[in-house]
């Protein structure tokens, strides 16, 4: 048998594996069939026979004992050869025969044992016999395709099988034959002990095992030491498949010491070296805890990581650098000669880092230096520029007003009502409605500066916002108190009226028109007063609208001398108005739009870039400095050919058909008008990218990808990967990191088998505290959103684990945001 | 005349504070352009990044020396920064606004409450906008991590942007960790970004400040081999795990002495990189550098760029990390918890955590001894397929196993009816474990006075948690009320292997 072992054992190898899996099912199928219907011993011992074949129907059923024996001893040799040849394959052959007692224990007790004699006596026969046999069932015949391939071996095995008596295949096999038995022995004699203990019923049902194990009950500790020893020393070498070599141990004690082997060069003669490495690959793996991928493994499929080629020759070989096990032909990398020693690829010598830090800076110069260009030969062009610098940034960062473009039929309506109600004293409402910055505070604010130029002391002005007066209350007192300032009303007056009613009620009577009351007080004159309601759509969700019901009528009913306009950016606010209130209110609406074509946006942005010679004066500029009519006209024709060229006509298009916003194209105008100085006096708009930073506002949340580390990443991915493949839409750290760990324990096998690369830190698993801080760390960024509370009902309970969160981020959008390593970006294509 | 001409600030400002924060020098020029009175100062201005970029630190050092600038050539600039991680609810903002622009302008006026933003605005206006200024005055008002504000009314940052509008000379500066698309409801407000260090960025970082020379090596080699080392550091754990600036700072200076070993020790020297290296592969592959857990007593070596942006995220991750650090300190301390408890406490919890985890209609397959004469468990069998780490067969939509989704809430009865029916098996199971009958015996028969002791011990170590409604009133012993069991997996199944019982078995999923 051990003869026929080492012969045989390459090509037993894939065939013994085979035949397990069909087997050990078969049997489980026997085994069910008899929980179900309960057979008697006679029967089972008449199964047996006819299962156990030729060599063994001669046998009457009382002797299902001795086929019990042979047929483990058999079973377990063929475990002993599989384990031979093959020994990661141990802890699953093991496995089989210890679980199969457990569920059959439970059931039926004294019936388990024949009837996996029978079933375990059958699996090597088939095994063994070319034909398959007349008693063996369907199920098992399924094993025989693979076996026709070699009937020689197979015939010589049946031979060597028949020619064995029991006996000797006991003592030849001792150790092999105990690797199902204690186990279960152990359990039963456990499960033996609670029983007793417990005084359970079952006490009846469980003797008899009891006593069949009574038989074996010297057995175990003699057959189990030498076992033992065996697999510590005299054990012989794991690859069975190919000559043993004498520097195994050599290799084995390598793989121990460092996880690496160094500086690995490929050499035809060490093909045999790398078969063997092939065989430990997966042990070692297992060994090391780290999860270090070992560059052993797929020494086959090794290719260089810059051009991808196997092929590794003497002048020309793959060279592996120590720390990362980056493979490399010693030609791509520009090595002359193979290293002696440790080597480590420059990546991770870090030689780069010393030099780009200097090299950094230098760009920089060289390309502020490039920018350089003539300087015209102007007077006074410092001072020039320096002013319109001043204007146009004080205008592109909103703290000047641009001029009203293309809106005077709004301003012409609106600017009407509000000289009636100074003039004439009528009341007056009126909303200004037009989306967010197409110039609505512009309009209204120019207005009043006209109106205050022709109308000095004949108005006053009351400011309200949405955001700030947030109730009707606060609102009413800051009518009180800006009233009260611009009347010069004492201070006292002021805050004494702290009560809501009395405010209302001297608002009122500051108001109304002097005739109206009697008592009209000293120095309080009936002047226009006009409202600006800045967000007028947030005053109409106040509670009952009381101030806007106030306001509008006194406007309507001519009380007092007011002009109301709104603000607003949605178009149907009116709605939102209570009866009482839109009944007072007088429907006169102003649109305001933004610029509808191109021309008439970039006729409005050009305020940013320059100035018209009727502005000059009023926006301080000196006209009579010398110099100043050569300084505009080179400055107007630098714009001019500005907005010639390609690239800013693209920025004004991109701004123009996303957004139409001037106030965002002015934004971005801000650094580059910054930037000018009389050495480098042209504009750069757009600025070339990397010089300069950007001020236009992120597009997503999808820019912080680009901070996260490779574990963050893969925590992502993994939350988002749920969303898909388990089909929730909530997750909490314990899914999300399970997921990761199975997700790495797939990438390291696929890694191992396939061949290819480890990518040195994205092969390792972090544990379960670290990646409990990069969950927090997107928490902390938003990518996570907290779900919806009582989700589950854990909200608030149950730690870190349980919490529920919403991913914020789609998976297919990570790979478009963020250059992501190999491994992850399978993650995110392959669900 | 000065007033109104363009004027970048002093020159010598931007590049002495470019020396003392590295790789930020775009983000400085350009935030001083849109601060400085004389260049383009802007209403608002939105600064935003991730944390440990250095947007407060730079934000505040550069107001602090722009604003103790002479003022000779006509500019001068005032600012306060407030930090919203000190302020507890909306109306602890304002008025800490107030104070510190009072402070700023030692403005002696009577110190004012401040409730609303309208009262803010009030205020803020009386200080800046009614007291004449000279003509190159701003002031800027800083608002830190303002996106973490608590109790904070959702108009507030509408609000906060509209109070440039009201007062001129102020600039508003936001700074925020990412700010959703037109947080401020303002036509475009410029948004400065502070990006990620990238690797060379850290590295020249930590090359600002190198560590003390080795022994038998020059100052400048051990530079060389600190930055080397930094950018090892950086591939190995910074960029795979933990991609902040302290946490990478950290991981250098703990790692550096142990990298240093050998050359301390004279086996090798400051040249030999690629040996050193190889020599501490060990300590590169040490998770417990960026574990909180053992961070906790080190995390003092933070450098400058971090001191002021730490408490808003500490602030921002204090009620998670809490649970978090307990958690993972019992999960080391799963053996102590069951050395700590007695038997019927620990059985209780195994009982509440089957609870917790089994559907009920599963509770007569489990427990139920009326079919089959005896008890059938769950089995490992199905949870294993779920089990962690392990592969699993993957159908189109994958089930999550139940453990994962943490703990449910069961009515109290329900729990002590698992806990009668398994309490037999268990207790002769935790006394052949223990080998301990006499004691424990004595302890076992007392009956049910014990369980509601030891209910209440779980509940008053947090172990066990009451849920629902009638959490704050009700009869603790209640059997109607509903309980969730605060452990996780790991300690539950250190805690049943310590009393015999494999929990697997017990679970179906």
């Amino acid at each position: 048998m051990v003869s026929r072992n080492s012969t045989a054992a390459p090509r037993k190898r894939t065939r013994s594996q085979n035949d397990e899996e069909p087997s050990s099912t078969a049997k489980k199928r026997r085994l069910g069939t008899s929980e179900n219907s309960p057979t008697t011993d006679a029967d089972v011992a008449d199964d047996a026979g006819a299962g156990a074949g030729a060599d063994e129907d001669s046998k009457p059923p009382p002797a299902t004992n001795g086929t019990l024996r042979r047929g483990r001893s058999l079973r377990a040799a063929q475990a002993g050869k599989q384990s031979l040849a093959h020994p990661k394959e141990v802890p699953a052959v093991e496995e089989k025969p210890r679980k199969q007692p457990k569920q059959a224990a439970q059931l039926a007790k004294d019936k388990k044992q024949p009837k996996k004699a029978q079933a375990s006596v059958s699996s090597p026969k088939t095994s063994v016999y070319d034909v398959p046999d007349s008693g063996e069932d369907e199920l098992s015949t399924a094993t025989v395709a693979p076996r026709r391939s070699r009937p020689k071996s197979a015939a010589a095995a049946a031979a060597a099988d028949e020619v064995q008596p029991p006996p000797p295949t006991e003592g030849d096999e001792p150790p092999k034959k105990k690797r199902g038995r204690p186990s279960k022995r152990d359990r039963e004699a456990q499960a033996e002990a609670q029983k007793a203990a417990a005084s359970s019923i079952e006490i009846p049902t469980a003797k008899k095992p009891k006593g069949k194990l009574a038989e074996h009950a010297e057995l175990p500790k003699g057959i189990l030491t030498p076992r033992k020893g065996k697999v510590g020393g005299g054990r012989p070498p794991k690859g069975v498949a190919f000559d043993s070599r004498p520097d195994d141990e050599a290799l084995d004690s390598l793989a121990a010491e460092s996880p690496s082997k160094s500086a690995r060069k490929r050499r035809q003669a060490a093909d045999d070296a790398d078969e063997m490495a092939v065989d430990e690959g997966p042990k070692e793996e297992e060994q090391q805890a780290s999860g270090k991928e070992s560059g052993s493994d797929e020494e086959d499929d090794e290719v260089c990581a810059i051009c991808s080629k196997p092929d590794s020759d003497a002048p020309n070989e793959i060279v592996f650098c120590d720390n990362c096990d980056m493979p490399v032909h010693q030609e791509c990398y520009g090595l002359a000669e193979v290293p002696e020693g440790d080597w480590i690829c420059r990546n991770c010598s870090q030689d780069d880092v010393t030099s780009t830090a200097h090299g950094g800076a230098d760009q920089m110069k060289s390309s502020v230096v490039a920018r350089e260009d003539q300087r015209p030969d102007i007077p006074n062009f410092d001072q020039h520029l320096r002013s319109a610098q001043r204007v146009l940034l004080d205008r592109c960062a909103a703290r000047r007003r641009i001029k009203l473009r293309g809106q005077d039929e709004a301003y012409e309506k609106a600017s009407q009502l509000v000289e009636q109600t100074i003039v004439a004293g009528e009341g007056n409402s009126m909303l200004i409605i037009g989306a967010r910055g197409c110039g609505k505070t512009t309009l209204v604010e120019s207005l009043i500066t006209d109106m205050s130029k022709q109308f000095q002391n004949q108005f006053h002005v009351v400011r309200l916002g949405g955001f700030i007066h947030t109730d009707d209350k606060l609102a009413l007192r800051e009518i009180w108190r800006q009233l009260g300032k611009e009347m010069e009303v004492e201070d006292e007056l002021v805050n004494k009226t702290t009560n809501y009613a009395d405010t209302m009620a001297s608002l009122l009577a500051l108001l109304s028109h002097p005739s109206e009351i009697a008592e009209t007080q000293d120095g309080v004159t009936s002047k226009s007063i006009i409202f600006v309601i800045d967000e007028f759509d947030l005053f109409a969700t106040h509670a009952r609208q009381t101030l806007l019901y106030n306001l509008f009528d006194i406007a309507q009913a001519r009380k007092a001398p007011i002009a109301v306009l709104g603000l607003t950016t949605r178009i149907d606010v009116v709605e939102s108005l209570e009866k009482r209130v839109k009944s007072r209110f007088s429907h006169r609406y102003v649109y305001l739009s933004l610029p509808k074509s191109l021309p008439a946006f970039w006729d409005v942005c050009k305020q940013g870039l320059s100035i018209d010679e009727e502005d000059m004066a009023l926006e301080g500029v000196d006209l009579k400095l010398k110099g100043h009519d050569a300084f505009w006209e080179w400055w107007n024709g630098k714009i001019d050919s500005l907005y010639q060229t390609q690239g800013f006509k693209d920025h004004l298009e991109s701004h123009f058909f996303s957004t139409k916003s001037v106030s965002a194209f002015l934004t971005t105008c801000i650094l580059p008008l910054a930037a000018l100085s009389p050495t480098a006096p042209s504009l750069q708009i757009p600025t070339v990218a990397g010089l300069s930073v950007s001020l236009e506002p992120p597009d997503s949340k999808l820019h912080l990808l680009g901070s996260l580390s490779d574990l963050d990443l893969s925590m992502l991915i993994a939350a988002a990967r749920l969303d898909i493949v388990a089909h929730t839409d909530t997750v909490n750290f314990a899914m999300a990191y399970d997921e990761y760990t199975s997700l790495m324990g797939r990438q390291r096998v696929q890694s191992a088998s396939s061949g290819m690369l480890a990518l040195g830190g994205g092969a390792r698993v972090w544990g379960r505290g670290t990646a409990g801080i990069a969950w927090e760390r997107l928490v902390a960024l938003g990518l996570l959103v907290p779900a919806a509370a009582g989700g589950r009902g854990t909200a608030g309970l149950g730690g870190l684990d349980a919490k529920m969160w919403k991913v914020d981020v789609a998976l297919e959008e990570i790979p478009a945001a963020v250059k992501l390593n190999a491994v992850l970006a399978r993650w995110c294509r392959e669900i | 005349m000065s007033g109104s001409l363009f004027q970048l600030p002093d020159e010598l400002i931007l590049t002495t504070l470019a020396q003392t924060f590295p790789c930020r020098e775009a983000q400085i020029r350009a935030l001083s352009t849109l601060l400085y009175p004389g260049a383009a100062p802007c209403r608002n201005l939105v600064i935003y990044g991730t944390e440990a970029t250095g947007k407060s630190a730079i934000t505040a050092a550069l107001l602090t020396r722009l604003s103790d600038q002479p003022a000779d050539d006509g500019f001068s600039l005032q600012y306060a920064v407030v930090n919203s991680a000190e302020c507890i609810t909306a109306r602890h903002l304002y008025e800490s606004v107030v104070g510190k622009v009072a402070d700023a302008l030692a403005w002696d006026g009577p110190p004012s409450r401040c409730e609303t933003v309208s009262q803010l605005t009030v205020e803020l206006a009386k200080m800046l906008k009614y007291t004449t200024r000279p003509d190159g005055f701003r002031f800027v008002l800083v608002f830190d991590g303002i996106d973490r504000q608590r109790d904070a009314p959702h108009t507030l940052l509408p609000a906060l942007a509209r109070l440039s509008e009201i007062i001129p000379s102020l600039t508003t500066v936001f700074i925020v960790t990412s700010p959703p698309p037109h947080f401020l409801l303002t036509s475009s407000v410029p948004h400065l970004h502070f990006p990620t260090y990238t690797k060379p960025d850290f590295i020249s970082i930590l090359s600002v400040s190198p560590p003390p020379a080795l022994p038998n090596t020059t100052a400048q080699e051990t530079a060389d081999l600190w930055a080397r080392f930094t950018a090892a550091v950086h591939d190995a754990l910074a960029r795979a795990a933990s991609r902040t600036l302290p946490s990478f700072t950290h991981a250098c200076t703990a790692l550096w002495p142990r990298f240093t070993g050998p050359i301390h020790a004279g086996t090798h020297t400051a040249r030999e990189f690629s040996k050193l290296l190889v020599a501490a592969r060990v300590h590169f592959q040490d998770e417990r550098l960026l574990d909180p857990g053992v961070l906790a007593l080190a995390l003092t070596t933070t450098t400058t760029t971090t001191t002021i942006i730490t408490p808003t995220q500490q602030q921002q991750q204090q009620p998670k990390k809490e649970p978090n650090n307990t958690t993972t300190a019992m999960a080391n301390a799963g053996a102590d918890l069951a050395h700590l408890l007695p038997t019927t406490p620990r059985l209780l919890l195994l009982a509440c955590y089957l609870a917790s985890h089994n559907a009920t209609k599963t509770d007569l397959t489990l427990f139920s001894t009326h079919h089959h004469g005896r008890r059938r468990r769950g089995g490992g069998l199905s949870v294993s397929g779920g089990g962690r780490g392990r592969g699993r067969p993957r159908s189109k939509h994958r089930k999550i196993a139940r453990k994962l989704l943490g703990a449910h809430a069961f009515v109290l009865e329900r729990m002590l009816a698992i806990f009668a029916a398994v309490r037999g098996e268990w207790e002769s199971l935790s006394l052949s474990q223990q080998q301990q009958q006499q004691g424990e015996e004595v302890l076992l028969q007392k009956g049910d006075a014990d369980i509601g002791m030891a209910i209440a011990t779980l509940a008053s170590l947090r172990l066990l948690v009451r849920v629902g409604g009638t959490a704050a009133g009700g009869d603790a012993m209640d059997c109607g009320g509903k309980w969730r069991v605060n452990v996780g997996w790991e300690v539950i199944r250190g805690l049943g292997r310590g009393v015999g019982v494999e929990v697997e078995e017990w679970l179906i999923d």
